[in-house]
């Protein structure tokens, strides 16, 4: 999956993590940026690897709709 | 004229006679200090100011109080025409460096309004025209990463002096801090020493003693994502330099 050209999309690039002056900057992609402290960098670290594990296993299991509904659609 | 710069090389210019009774609509000039919070949001409103000289800001606090940029004026701006209907802005307006503003009381644009309605449309595209620069100043922090967005500033910032005569397309002074530029673009003072400094590694931008220096403005604009045509510059007067229009999808 690609996030170029549809907002919706998830993004298959991964953030970009770099420390500087005790902080962690992350650059994501679709414009997501933060600075974290360390500690808070490592919490955000394990969450994301549990999410994207689950997120794995969902994907698995669960067919994702990409459009939307005839009826859903705005006129 | 105080209001010599007023939608200066713009695809909307002013003529003489309608630039001078503008300036007779001024009442009175002000100066006031560098950093200083001039307009209060939610205050009532009889009057607009023009930015003669210097800079000035809107800004809007979160809960906590972080201060977030929400526009920057330059000269031959009007920082809160837009408070002339609203009679008070949502937001707070505050000075950047020492400024001198021009004055110009409500009533008195009621008159001039109804006395030159090709004026009163000029007045209304420059609020349009803040208004497109928020529309891309929601672009560059909804989209741009950080290099991109700092990038795109300095892109609009450059480009906007060149229009009043305060760059030469190279050089200019930007009197911005570091934190006042991560309130900008939506980063952490840490963020955005890292970016520049990256910026000048990469040899595309120097930023000195409050003047930047572009050394690369193509590529600039290119990180950016800068397209300049929501700014509605005469192009001849004030070209480019760089990116051309956004890539459009559809």
């Amino acid at each position: 999956m690609s996030d170029r050209g549809n907002p919706r999309a998830p993004s298959d690039r991964p953030a970009v993590a770099t420390a500087e002056k005790g902080v962690v900057l992350l650059d994501g992609p679709q414009g997501a940026v933060a600075a974290l402290t360390a500690e808070a960098a490592i919490a955000t670290g394990e969450n994301l690897r549990l999410a994207a594990l689950q997120a794995t296993r969902q994907r698995r299991t669960v067919v994702i709709p990409v459009t939307l509904r005839t009826k859903d659609r705005l006129p | 004229m105080k209001t010599d710069l007023f939608l200066r090389s713009r695809t909307t210019t002013v003529d003489d006679a309608d630039r001078t009774r503008l300036d007779a609509a001024i009442s009175e000039v002000r100066r006031y200090d560098r950093r200083r919070t001039v307009i209060r949001h939610n205050a009532p409103l009889d009057s607009s100011l023009y930015l003669v000289s210097g800079w000035m800001c809107r800004t809007i606090d979160n809960n906590q109080g972080d201060r977030q940029l929400v526009s920057v004026q330059v000269p031959g701006d009007f920082v809160d025409l837009h408070g002339y209907p609203l009679k008070a802005l949502d937001h707070d307006v505050s000075t950047l460096t020492e400024v001198e503003v021009a004055v110009v009381r409500h009533a008195d644009l009621d008159a001039l309004v109804a006395e030159r309605p090709a004026l009163a449309r000029k007045l209304w595209f420059s609020t349009l025209l803040d208004a497109a620069i928020h529309r891309e100043w929601i672009f560059k922090l909804g989209r741009l990463p950080s290099h991109g967005r700092v990038a795109h500033f300095l892109c609009e910032t450059e480009l906007r002096l060149r229009a009043v005569g305060l760059s030469d397309g190279i050089r200019f002074e930007l009197p911005l801090t570091q934190p006042d530029l991560a309130e900008v673009c939506g980063l952490t003072s840490i963020h955005v020493n890292r970016v520049l400094r990256d910026l000048r590694e990469r040899g595309l931008v120097t930023l000195r003693d409050g003047v930047a220096e572009l050394h690369d403005g193509a590529a600039l604009a290119r990180l950016g994502e800068f397209d300049p045509r929501y700014l509605y510059l005469d192009s001849e007067a004030v070209p480019a330099l760089g990116a051309g229009p956004r890539r459009r999808h559809v």
